[in-house]
């Protein structure tokens, strides 16, 4: 299954979840955030060396990490050079290989972050808990939708009181799972410690497994 | 299926204009198959063809007596009275399902930093303000149209030229036939006669032409000096090159290039 990480603002913590839930998963992580890539790279062909023709998205893939993960360029020439066309194919590729794929959208509505919701099967959209966030994940539910890209999970990251779960699950249609703030969930992609794999019972770590089986259980419908 | 059409030579391609009508009571599909030996150049959104397009042509759903337009682009130039087949495929009620990426991305549009924003190694930027590159206004046109998969390209002309002096001097070298020449020289050749050109409306000016001619070329401080500069070089490579020309009338090699040749 290809699951697309979305949310239409900046900062609301895309990546960090897609790199929880590919740890809580065992997913690949593709970091399809061409213009403004976060998730850590190294030497090797990267995303945009896949989406310019350079390389095969499999041989892009980085085993070696806490997280599979297919990491992404970060110059100004790699994202100009990268046609996201091929990026359909390139997340079809990596899910025949390794089955699952988590793919860390751009924030925007730009076709970079619409191709990868027509690719995916289901999406999650990470919210913020605040006013003016709800309104960007409403616009993203409703690109999803467009896109046939099932809602599987609203996440309300980074709450520190309890967010309006209900509010979220009225507007975008779909059940929320409330991430609270934590510091570790924070460092995680910086550190390579997934919080759901060292800190399973903390209630971020308990959040981020609650959003995988809610995954989980989409994939096997 | 009726259709009729039309065609238009441009600069060695030709544009092909397509009107289909279904004429039946019911939905038809039609193809439409280019017959013109080159390749198709579909209508693109965003780099993306247009629904319904590939590489032999169009093929769509046309609802009871519509008519639709259909245009392309083929780059041979061709004088054939029959550029498209066109087919019914039969009764079809709706459009297949669409290719949900392809739509997105012409729908939302590329989100890829623009040619002049990416720097390339060893060249610069800035670049003199004088137009110096009379093809160039097209190829910066270009690379803002979002070229294909083509991300090294160097967009290494000003912006600042416009149309209206675009067609000045497209209506220039359109009139006169000058024959071959090579690459380099022909590049050059356009580039002096631009600045000619841009000296000649200068000269003896009113305040409005001058006017028009600042807002299309922007900074003209150093045009007189280069257009001095031009004329000493032109005329040294006048000379040079009718010396050059008495030189090769004088020359007779064919009888011994080909008693050469039978050995």
């Amino acid at each position: 299954m290809i699951l697309a990480v979305a949310g239409g603002k900046g900062g609301v913590g895309k990546s960090t979840l897609a790199f929880e839930l590919g740890a809580a998963t065992g997913a690949v992580v593709v970091d399809a955030d061409v213009g403004m890539a976060d998730l850590p790279t190294g030497p090797g062909p990267d995303l945009h060396d896949v989406l310019a023709g350079r390389a095969s998205a499999v041989e892009a893939v980085r085993e070696d990490g806490p997280v599979t993960l297919l990491p992404c360029g970060r110059s100004l020439a790699g994202a100009r050079a990268a046609d996201v066309g091929r990026l359909g194919e390139a997340l079809r590729d990596v899910e025949r290989a390794y089955g699952d794929a988590v793919v860390d959208c751009p924030a925007g509505m730009r076709a970079d972050a619409g191709v990868p919701l027509a690719v995916a099967d289901a999406c999650v959209v990470v919210a913020s808990p605040r006013p003016y966030a709800l309104a960007d994940a409403v616009r993203t539910r409703e690109l999803a939708r467009e896109l046939d890209a099932g809602l599987v999970a609203v996440a309300v990251n980074r709450a520190v009181d309890d967010p309006p779960e209900a509010v979220f699950e009225e507007v975008l249609g779909a059940p929320a799972v409330t991430v609270p703030a934590d510091p570790r969930v924070a460092r995680a992609v910086e550190t390579g410690r997934p919080v759901c794999r060292v800190a399973p019972s903390s209630r971020a770590g308990r959040a981020i497994s609650s959003l995988a089986r809610a995954v989980d259980r989409c994939s096997r419908a | 299926m009726e259709h009729d059409c039309t065609t238009e030579s441009v600069a060695g391609a030709t544009l092909v204009t397509v009107r289909v009508r279904n004429e039946a009571p019911v939905p038809r599909r039609v193809r439409v198959r280019n017959e013109l030996p080159g390749p198709v150049l579909p209508p693109r959104r965003e780099g993306v063809p247009e629904r319904g397009w590939d590489e032999s042509g169009f093929e769509g759903v046309l609802d009871a007596g519509e008519e639709r337009a259909l245009g392309y682009a083929c780059p041979v130039a061709s004088e054939d009275d029959r550029p498209v087949s066109v087919a019914s495929l039969g009764r079809d009620e709706a459009e297949r399902a669409a290719d949900r990426e392809n739509e997105a991305i012409r729908a939302l549009g590329r989100a890829r930093p623009p040619a002049d924003a990416v720097p390339v190694p060893g060249g610069s930027l800035a670049r003199d303000s004088l137009p110096d590159d009379a093809g160039g206004a097209a190829t910066s046109d270009d690379a803002r149209r979002g070229d294909e998969a083509d991300g090294t390209h160097v967009d290494d002309t000003h912006a600042d030229e416009d149309a209206s002096e675009r067609s000045v001097s497209e209506e220039a070298s359109d009139g006169r036939d000058r024959g071959p020449r090579p690459p380099a020289v022909a590049s050059w050749l356009d580039a002096v006669e631009t600045r000619v050109r841009l000296a000649e409306r200068l000269t003896d000016a009113t305040a409005t032409d001058a006017a028009a001619v600042l807002e299309t070329a922007g900074d003209v401080s150093g045009l007189p000096s280069t257009v001095d500069a031009d004329e000493t070089t032109l005329r040294t490579v006048a000379a040079r090159a009718s010396e050059l020309a008495d030189r090769a009338a004088e020359t007779d090699a064919g009888p011994t290039v080909d008693s050469l040749v039978a050995l």
